[in-house]
């Protein structure tokens, strides 16, 4: 190419990118719900300024909570900038380690940048209702903030998630200097960007979820005080669920750290047919479950939400209420298994036969793509739309209960068509990965 | 490195490439609007039917009218992922 460009330059650059990554998409969730926790005060003091220095005083501690995604995403960017990590480079020109442990970082921040947005946005959320439900009892405040904090540190934890596999992709996934640029080289750069992309995507959803859930308990608390023990129990109940999808992205996020790894072939030769193939699958499988989460989780936030909403307004019902909020939220749950169920077929049923050219592989690298692509975002508005059915749903039979019957039977059937393109979607999947070529 | 990679491709495996990616960022697209606007219509309507039960009938096939032409769009995706899948060479 005429320029002249190192190994050390390559490794030095991922650095770069990947912090960007890391402390730019990190503060997207953090600045917004800190905003909207700012929100939450202006409207609490608009309405009873005599009580400003309380409404500042919880937006402060909300906002440091949402702050703390951030400074998740800081911490991976400074150490990304600053912390020497054992790159074994060698002395010139590019190889194959190179640029495997240069996407290690670049991955890295991804997973951390991504997997913040969720927790600052749905922390955010958090912080807002816990001043409207202080505007609305004032003698509360001590319970209010109890479960305002510890709906904070579920909605935190995908976020923890993200860190851990950040770390990993940072520190542990490495590989020793080789020399030229193999197809286990190949292998282990979609390794660590497929990690990277399904965890940090696939936390945003679950977590923005979990903060829904939470900035709905603490009004219904306020409102119906007596019941705080069932109303805090539907809530952790319905975190629990709507926890499942970064649960998924971090198990494909491991099985690709730790069971996936190139083949002796593969390490022996240049990039071969079958190494551009697999370097499709596991991409794809990452981008399935990657975005294949995050309308789910937010729907689970919605139906866990309407739940607790509709037991404060109902508490008799209480008993139906949670059996049909879960029933909802397994309706709700399909779209994402779909998108688990196209991602392990990636991951571990389609396999190219070992000769294979690389005008095939080409095919291949393509139709897994699409096919990850096609059912990872193909799940995003069922799973929105499905745990808004629900929400309905649960305020419905809350309100007029006597018609639980036709709420339900219209909930089932607006939740089956709805259900319709997360279908399509899987369709087309399938089509991709078994009748073409 | 690319070099390497490159000498055994032709134009048409990048079409038929195109093709395949084509059909899933289609499909993956078009699901997303369908599915939140038929599941804001299924919620407004069990309220709704909450709200005036004797209704019911109006309103579960006005939902019906609602989701079917949001679902449009998503027909046509599916429609247009299919041609690029078996019609397109």
């Amino acid at each position: 190419m005429g320029l002249e460009f190192s190994g050390e330059q390559l490794i030095t650059l991922s650095r770069y990118l990947g912090a960007a990554f890391s402390m730019g998409l990190a503060a997207i969730g953090a600045a917004i719900g800190i905003g909207i926790a700012a929100s939450g005060a202006l409207v609490g003091i608009a309405a009873q300024p005599q009580r400003q220095g309380e409404f500042v005083r919880t937006m402060f501690i909300g906002q440091a909570v949402a702050e703390s995604a951030a400074i998740y995403g800081l911490v991976i960017a400074l150490v990304l900038l600053f912390v020497p990590v054992e790159s074994n480079l060698q002395g010139t020109g590019v190889h194959g380690s190179d640029w495997v442990n240069g996407m290690s970082f670049i991955a890295g921040g991804l997973a951390m940048g991504l997997g913040a947005i969720g927790a600052g946005l749905g922390i955010g959320i958090a912080a807002k209702s816990a001043i409207e439900s202080l505007l609305l009892r004032a003698e509360l405040s001590g319970v209010v903030l109890r479960t305002m904090f510890l709906g904070m540190a579920v909605a935190e934890s995908p976020a923890i998630y993200s860190l851990v596999i950040s770390l990993m992709l940072v520190f542990v996934v490495w590989h020793p200097p080789d020399v030229g640029f193999s197809g286990g080289d190949l292998i282990e750069i979609a390794r660590s960007l497929g990690a990277g992309i399904a965890m940090g995507a696939g936390a945003i959803g679950a977590a923005m979820g979990i903060g829904i859930i939470a900035s709905k308990t603490l009004p219904s608390i306020a409102r119906q005080p007596a019941k705080q023990g069932a109303l805090v129990r539907t809530m952790f109940l319905s975190m629990a669920v709507t926890e499942s999808p970064a649960i998924y992205a971090l198990v494909v996020a491991s099985i690709l750290i730790f069971v996936v790894s190139p083949s002796e072939a593969s390490w022996a030769s240049a990039v071969r047919g079958v190494d551009l193939s697999d370097f499709g699958k596991y991409l794809g499988g990452a981008i399935a479950i990657g975005l294949g989460t995050v309308g789910t989780g937010i729907g689970l936030g919605f139906a866990g939400g309407g739940a607790v909403e509709a037991i404060a307004r109902n508490p008799e019902k209480e008993g139906t209420l949670v059996r049909t909020m879960f029933v909802a939220m397994a309706v709700a749950e399909s779209p994402t298994i779909y998108a688990l169920v196209i991602s392990l077929i990636l991951l571990f049923v389609v396999a190219a036969p070992e000769g294979m050219g690389i005008a095939a592989s080409v095919h291949d690298f393509a139709r897994y793509l699409g096919a990850g692509f096609a059912m990872g975002a193909g799940a995003i508005g069922p799973g929105l739309g499905i745990g808004a059915a629900a929400r309905g749903a649960l305020l419905s039979i809350a309100r007029a209960p006597r018609h639980e019957g036709a709420i339900v039977r219209t909930m089932f059937l607006g939740m089956a068509i709805t259900e319709s393109t997360s279908i399509y979607a899987l369709v087309v999947a399938f089509l991709l990965l078994f009748a073409l070529k | 490195m690319l070099q390497d990679v490159a000498q055994g491709i032709s134009g048409q495996d990048l079409v038929t490439a195109a093709r395949y990616l084509g059909a899933g960022i289609c499909m993956g697209f078009g699901a997303i609007g369908p599915g939140v606007g038929e599941g804001i219509t299924a919620a407004y309507a069990v309220q709704a039917i909450a709200t005036n039960p004797e209704q019911q009938g109006v309103l579960v096939r006005t939902m019906f009218i609602g989701q079917a032409v949001a679902e449009s769009t998503g027909i046509y995706s599916l429609v247009i992922a299919i041609i690029l899948l078996f019609v397109m060479k």
